[in-house]
């Protein structure tokens, strides 16, 4: 029974990319052609207008916060229940100890106190990648008459107004955008944690951190090693700008091209083809939010271990 | 590494350097996919033929190159770290001949 039904499944698979390859690029004629826009876009709240990036990040915010304010529920109220573990709290609390047992392989008795940074940052990249997939991202919103560039007619059915493949002069400004492809989040918690790495530092090592950028006593008494560890010192604090920016960037490229991506196909070929981005998109989400905790993570491990020391 | 004590600084720099290249190569491989197919079908009028075919074929590529990069980086963290056990067991060695 089993293999009959694996046999018709995969029939039914071939059977829609058939149809996909032959209608699929027939769906050019009725898809609104896509327009990619590297700024959020942003759209009225009463006198102010509000990107809709913005709209995405307090989405991504509620459903954690939910997710948490309800797996813990029983924890918070001190109920026996909490004990045994069941449906959200059981899920909450696997997610919790995988990622900070992870965490405290990579740095050990230091990671107590940034567990709950690096988690956080995990965590909040991860979902708002992943609200992005719900349908409804970057496809309503508010329809507006086209500023620059080419518009698009509509058409009425109902209270609803849609935006046809026709010439026209209107344009649709939607009201959910993903937080990370608007280049102001990642930099954001790229500054957060460039800034957490210093005061970890600081915590771990004392003032005697900043002798790593700015190493005067190597300077004066360790001659021509001294110059140069005091030129190495200058590259330490020009690598630290550096890491805002490519923490910065890195988000957001891989973010924003999975974004072009899901409109780019679907406007070739409407069917099918577009599923397997969804699932790509899941997996680069994944990767990196891991990626962003893990580097985070990294560079404390190096901050807070002293320059040159190793176990 | 000890498992208390974390990474130390050397092994720290080398998970960043692997973990910043993981983060770079799925984007890159996919943009390059997607130009190099939108390039080929405006020139050959073929649309959206290749820039499908390319975009698809680099799914598993990109997966296949990240699982690889990763499972080299750590059989390199591997090998580091049974070097360093050897030379602090060889230094050891030494000290209390």
């Amino acid at each position: 029974m089993k293999r009959v039904v694996t046999v018709l499944v995969v029939l039914v698979l071939i059977g829609l990319c058939a149809f996909s390859c032959v209608i699929g690029p027939l769906g050019q004629k009725w898809v609104v052609q896509p327009h990619v826009q590297m700024a959020a876009e942003t759209f009225p709240i009463g006198p102010v207008r509000v990107p809709n990036s913005l709209m995405g990040m307090l989405l991504a915010g509620l459903v954690l916060i939910g997710l948490f304010a309800a797996g813990t529920r029983h924890i918070r109220a001190g109920r026996p229940e909490a004990m045994v573990p069941r449906g959200l709290q059981n899920l909450v609390e696997a997610i919790y100890e995988f990622l900070a047992n992870f965490l405290r392989g990579i740095l050990g008795e230091r990671s107590e106190k940034m567990l709950p940074l690096l988690i956080t940052f995990f965590l909040f990249i991860l979902v708002a990648n992943w609200v992005k997939l719900i349908p409804g991202f970057e496809t309503i919103g508010l329809i507006e008459h086209a500023h620059k560039g080419e518009g698009h007619a509509v058409r009425q059915v109902g209270p609803l107004l849609f935006l046809t493949h026709e010439k026209g002069k209107y344009t649709l400004i939607p009201i959910l955008r993903a937080a990370n492809t608007d280049l102001n989040v990642p930099l954001a918690l790229a500054l957060i944690s460039v800034f957490m790495t210093q005061v970890y530092g600081v915590q771990a090592l004392g003032w005697g951190y900043f002798s790593r950028f700015i190493n005067i006593k190597a300077l004066t008494s360790g001659g021509l090693m001294g110059v140069m560890n005091f030129l190495v010192g200058l590259l330490e604090t020009l690598s630290e700008f550096t890491k805002i920016i490519s923490f910065g960037f890195r988000l957001f490229g891989n973010i924003f091209a999975g974004m072009v991506l899901l409109v780019v196909i679907p406007s070739l070929v409407p069917f099918v083809a577009p599923v397997a981005f969804y699932i790509l998109e899941l997996f680069v989400g994944a990767v990196q939010a891991l990626v962003f905790m893990m580097l985070t993570a990294a560079f404390t491990a190096v901050a807070t271990a002293g320059h040159g020391e190793h176990h | 590494m000890s498992e208390r004590k974390g990474l130390g600084w050397r092994e720290g720099a080398f998970l960043a350097e692997a973990a910043a290249q993981i983060g770079c190569l799925t984007v890159v491989v996919i943009l390059l996919a997607l130009g190099a197919g939108l390039w080929l079908d405006s020139r050959l009028g073929t649309k959206p033929w290749f820039t499908l075919g390319l975009v698809l074929a680099s799914i598993p590529v990109s997966l296949y190159m990240v699982v690889r990069l990763a499972l080299s980086a750590a059989r390199r963290a591997q090998g580091r770290e049974s070097e360093e056990s050897k030379e602090s067991k060889e230094s050891e060695e030494s000290e209390n001949r």
